[in-house]
């Protein structure tokens, strides 16, 4: 009878660190990211990342790979072949995401597919996404009216079915219309997205704007708007839209 | 990056409550105690503080198009729609 061959040595672990800098890092997060031999990570906060390479040594930052006008999916895939050329030469990987590690994170999905497929044990633990927040902010229960969540751009170039019913969470307003990596949005297509919604709604509706900042401050940015104010709100790639459900 | 007395000083806020607490309720007070700059401190004081703070540590959030957003408050604040 021949011996099974021995699994390979490398192994990744997939974590969120949240969205409030360190503060939403969960405690098996932690113990993987002390754990590692290798730490890879895609933070957008200064604290974190400082955080990161005072925790561990060989924590090496993702950010640099992103390039403007280069389309997001490409940016991941490179992201994933860095982080399995660690995982191949033996190293137990921690790779980090802000937020939740498996929400609008391709790169995190790519990476354990790509090691499932060599062999390699790979999985993901829960992180803290900012619709968690949003439901603690904003004194949502998702289990009353239900609630609906989609990446912004997509629920609008796939013109997706709603029901007004239910509560709306709309990913990446900011981002609205790119799939590019740009080091500033500008997003584009409000005005198609006003369109989609404002029969179901009414122009009068109130839609909600809601970011959770990293530091400094504990409360959320919420902006209120009528649905048709929307494209005229200042808005950045953090924000998140919430539309209530309609009474 | 490496960390310096400024994310120190916003992760220590982060993980105290009671500090954060403190900040929000009397920064000057908080911040006269930090080892911090002068223009460290005169950042976290400023009412756009989040927004200046992010470009500052050259955080990925970009400053926004458009008018800044408010400092954020204690609790929730609505933005005017008009």
């Amino acid at each position: 009878m021949s011996a099974r061959p021995a699994a390979p040595r490398g192994s990744l672990v997939v974590v969120g660190t949240g969205i409030r800098a360190v503060a939403q890092v969960t405690q098996e997060a932690l113990a993987s990211l002390r754990a590692a031999d290798r730490v890879f990570h895609c933070v957008c906060d200064a604290v974190t990342e400082a955080w990161l390479h005072e925790l561990h040594p060989r924590a090496e930052s993702l950010r640099p790979l992103y390039r403007p006008g280069v389309e997001r999916g490409l940016i991941y895939t490179a992201m994933a072949e860095r982080v399995l050329d660690a995982v191949r030469a033996g190293d137990a990987v921690c790779l980090a995401f802000y937020g939740h590690p498996g929400v609008c994170a391709q790169a995190g999905h790519q990476s354990i597919a790509m090691a499932r497929a060599e062999g390699y044990a790979a999985s993901m633990l829960p992180g803290v996404s900012c619709e968690d927040c949003l439901y603690a902010d904003l004194g949502v229960d998702p289990a009353e009216a239900g609630c609906q969540s989609h990446e912004a751009t997509r629920f609008l170039s796939r013109a997706m079915a709603f029901d007004a019913r239910a509560g709306l969470v709309l990913w990446q307003i900011g981002m609205l219309g790119h799939l590019d990596y740009q080091a500033s949005y500008r997003p584009s297509g409000l005005p198609a997205l006003i369109e989609h919604l404002q029969p179901a709604y009414g122009a009068a509706h109130e839609v909600l704007l809601y970011e959770l900042p990293s530091y400094a401050a504990r409360a959320a940015l919420v902006q209120r708007m009528p649905l048709h104010r929307l494209a005229q709100a200042p808005m950045n790639w953090a924000m998140t839209l919430y539309v209530p459900p309609r009474p | 990056m490496n960390a310096t007395p400024l994310t120190r000083f916003l992760l220590g806020l982060n993980l105290d409550p009671r500090r954060m607490a403190a900040f929000e309720a009397d920064p000057d007070a908080v911040l006269a105690a930090a080892d911090l700059s002068e223009d460290d401190r005169s950042l976290l004081r400023h009412p756009e503080g989040y927004r200046r703070l992010q470009a500052r540590l050259g955080d990925t959030v970009a400053v926004p198009d458009g008018p800044p957003m408010p400092q954020s408050p204690t609790t929730p604040r609505a933005v005017p729609s008009a």
